[in-house]
Formats: structure tokens, C-alpha cells, sequence
């Protein structure tokens, strides 16, 4: 596995971690209350769950399973992106769930143009890779 | 494909179908004219979607493909795998039944602390099958 999606798919547990404490929080407040502030984390939770815990696993794995270059020297495309991509996505994850705990909109719009520019440079960097097998493997399945 | 992941798998197809069912019984409510508390089944419809489909699929193929621990143990702890399938659903079955019942228990108090209580399990259930499948997972997920 490419040390991209060790990470991506690493940081998406990370997320899924935090997502599910939340999600735990807010559940358990519906039945036994505990604390005032726990309908505070559903907006965070709903962020983390969906970029950054599936979304950013979709890329990790993406990055790792898509066909590769078999003739180039960067068999894995421009990698420089997805990692521009990987800080970008978790950059803006956190600062979106952080910007709706403070309850502040700017940063929560300055979140997801991270997570904006994150999908964009993604979709940049992997769009070439979606091709037919090359190389061995090709001549595998023929 | 494992026996596990088979498992997640198939249950994970059948929560997308009850889900897309409640989704059908929700939207139907109003022209249908039927009781406004089916519109209480969102938070679960949404959970059934997205805990009981897409995170459950992620865990069976994941469980399945993704690289393997060691010779001796290629998927982790197997144990620790039907541990998180078990809490899992049984949480979400839980919360499935006792969200909505909280309200629909309206002044029957002993129902609803009943459900309460089931509620606040099932959320424990829940975080403790996502944190044991990340502790199950970390380890597998390294460079060759």
C-alpha cells in the first residue's frame, strides 16, 4: 500500500474515532441526558463522518486500487497532489467541525473550500488513472 | 471472502433495503395521510443508511482486502472481528427500536425510561464496535 493511502486511510479511522465518540455522546444525551452541550457536537459529527472519515477512505483506497502507470517513473500519477489533497481535506475537516462547535460561519465556509480544493485536486490528480490495465496485468486478464 | 465478511456484507445489503423502505414509508406519510410520528424514523433512517450500510460494507471489505497482519494472524484478531459485528448490529437494532419509541411512549413513563436506558446502551454498543474496529484495522494498514 502506497504510503498515501497508509496515511489517508489512517487519518479516515482517526476521524471515524471521533465521529463515533459524537455520535455516542448525542445518542446517549437522547436517552440519559449528560451533558447541555452535546447537541453542540452534531454538526462536527456529521462532517468528520462523511469527509472525514468516508469520504478521505474512498481516496486512500482509491489512490491505492486504481490502475497505476506502468511506464512512467511516477506509477502513482502526480503524487505531490494527493498529499496537497490529504492535508487539505484534514485541514478542512477540522476546521469546519471546530468553526460549528464555535458556532463561527466563516471559518466553517473556510473549512469546506479546504475540503473544496481537497476533492478538486484529488479528482486532478486521479482522473488519468481511471483507464484500462496496462502492462502485465493486462496481458493477465487477456 | 472470509465468513465475516460475508456477514457484514449480507446484513449490510439488508439494512439498505429497510432503509430505503422507511424511506419510502416517510415520504409517503403525508400524501398518504398517515400518522405525522412516522417522520421520527429520520435519525434512523439516516443511521440505517449510513451505519448499517455504508460503514458496515466498509468494515466487510476492509476485513477482506485490506493487506494482511502476519502469516499467523493475515486478518487481525478474528475474535475482535465478530465482536465488532456483533455490537454493531445489536446496538443499531436498539437504537432502531428505542429512538423513536422514547416518543412514541408519550406518558407512559416506565416504557420510556426503558427506553432511554436502551437508547444510552446502544450508543455504547456503538463505540465500542467502531473503537474495536480501528484497533482491529491499524495495524493492517501499512506500506508493503
Amino acid at each position: 500500500m502506497p504510503k498515501l493511502s497508509v496515511w489517508m486511510i489512517r487519518a479516515s479511522l482517526i476521524y471515524m474515532g471521533i465521529g463515533f465518540l459524537f455520535g455516542s455522546l448525542i445518542l446517549h444525551h437522547k436517552g440519559i441526558p449528560i451533558y447541555p452541550w452535546t447537541w453542540r457536537l452534531l454538526n462536527p459529527h456529521i462532517e468528520i463522518m462523511i469527509f472525514g472519515w468516508t469520504i478521505q477512505l474512498v481516496m486512500g483506497v482509491a489512490f491505492f486500487i486504481l490502475p497505476r502507470f506502468s511506464e512512467r517513473e511516477n506509477r502513482y500519477g502526480a503524487e505531490y497532489l494527493g498529499w496537497c489533497s490529504f492535508y487539505l481535506i484534514n485541514s478542512g475537516v477540522a476546521l469546519t467541525a471546530l468553526a460549528d462547535w464555535y458556532n463561527n460561519i466563516r471559518f466553517a465556509v473556510g473549512g469546506r473550500l479546504f475540503i473544496l480544493c481537497a476533492i478538486c485536486t484529488f479528482v486532478i490528480m486521479i482522473f488519468p488513472r481511471v483507464k484500462p490495465l496496462g502492462g502485465f496485468a493486462a496481458k493477465q486478464n487477456s | 471472502m472470509p465468513l465475516l465478511s460475508r456477514y457484514f456484507i449480507k446484513i449490510g445489503l439488508a439494512y439498505l433495503v429497510i432503509a430505503l423502505l422507511m424511506g419510502a414509508i416517510m415520504r409517503l406519510q403525508p400524501v398518504m395521510n398517515w400518522s405525522s410520528q412516522i417522520q421520527l424514523l429520520r435519525p434512523v433512517y439516516l443511521h440505517l443508511i449510513f451505519i448499517g450500510w455504508v460503514t458496515q460494507i466498509i468494515m466487510g471489505v476492509g476485513y477482506w482486502m485490506f493487506p494482511k497482519l502476519s502469516r499467523e494472524k493475515p486478518r487481525g484478531n478474528e475474535r475482535i472481528g465478530w465482536a465488532v459485528l456483533i455490537l454493531l448490529n445489536i446496538g443499531l437494532i436498539m437504537r432502531t427500536i428505542s429512538e423513536p419509541g422514547i416518543f412514541m411512549a408519550g406518558n407512559n413513563d416506565v416504557l420510556k425510561t426503558s427506553f432511554a436506558w436502551i437508547l444510552a446502551l446502544a450508543s455504547m454498543f456503538l463505540l465500542g464496535a467502531g473503537w474495536l474496529f480501528i484497533f482491529n484495522t491499524w495495524g493492517r494498514i501499512k506500506e508493503r
